[in-house]
């Protein structure tokens, strides 16, 4: 208890690394099943809530706010929201500007009767999608923050056995 | 080659294996869990009478990630993942029952 805890290390490599891929940071610094922890888990939330609420629960546009916490998974989560709008949604005329909404499942609905690409997600599974990848978001930024400062390297010091 | 699958998609719901109205993400009716012509990761899948059910693999994949950061141990990584999932959930559970108390019990006898 009484041992004093080394000095952090500064390591931005491995931040970098680890917006980019969630685990990716803690995977540069050898620190392979802590790793495959954040990974699994991040990825798994991130994909969790698309197959719960489908794509339409990445929606930078329309969730501004929740998208701001689901930001934390890095890339992915911008370019699946670049997919949805440009892939998914439709753009249309409201009050005098063109907008990108969720094409209605009555293509009579949509303008050049555009079939619908996707179902709109509402409701409590809208609510549950948006979560568990706002919650992705949030941990990948804790991952970040730990692999920026090497402190798994810390606990391994400590005698944890941190790395492979 | 996106572009292409979702085409792909649309055209699919163009057709009669998703009929227009048939659930649109809401339809309780509209044929199960999975709705007709539901594509994973692009369409909601239908859990509005269960949706309570995601909490438990939310909180399981929540405890992966944070104890793979958190841990100090990792040989006792997995158990550590157990405890702290079990945890998560018996305090919902107890926030549940509080809330219940205290809405059906406590304010109806203050009224």
């Amino acid at each position: 208890m009484n041992q004093q805890s080394p000095p952090q290390e500064f390591q931005p490599v491995a931040g970098v690394l680890a917006v980019i891929l969630p685990g990716l940071g803690h995977f540069y610094l050898g620190h392979i099943r802590r790793g495959l922890g954040v990974l699994g888990g991040v990825m798994g939330l991130f994909l969790g809530g698309m197959f719960i609420g489908g794509i339409d629960v990445i929606d930078r546009q329309e969730d501004k706010w929740w998208f701001v916490l689901q930001a934390g998974v890095g890339p992915i989560a911008f370019a699946v929201d670049a997919v949805h709008q440009k892939q998914f949604k439709i753009p249309d005329v409201q009050g005098g500007r063109v907008v990108r909404r969720t094409a209605s499942p009555d293509p009579s609905d949509n303008p050049g009767d555009q079939p619908a690409r996707n179902r709109k997600s509402l409701g409590r599974v809208n609510e549950v999608g948006s979560l568990y990848i706002a919650l992705a978001g949030m941990i990948n930024a804790i991952a970040v923050i730990d692999a920026l400062w090497n402190m798994p390297a810390r606990r391994r010091r400590e005698g944890d056995g941190g790395a492979l | 080659m996106i572009g292409t699958w979702a085409s792909t998609v649309g055209a699919a719901y163009g057709t009669a294996a998703a009929p227009a109205g048939a659930g649109a993400g809401t339809g309780a009716a509209s044929g199960g869990l999975f709705p007709p012509g539901w594509t994973p990761f692009i369409d909601p899948l239908n859990l509005h009478d269960h949706w309570w059910l995601t909490i438990i693999p939310l909180i399981v994949l929540v405890s992966i990630a944070y104890k793979a950061i958190r841990t100090k141990d990792l040989s006792t990584y997995w158990k550590q993942v157990a405890v702290m999932s079990v945890q998560v959930f018996a305090g919902m559970i107890a926030l549940a029952v509080l809330t219940f108390l205290i809405v059906e019990v406590a304010i109806p006898v203050l009224e």
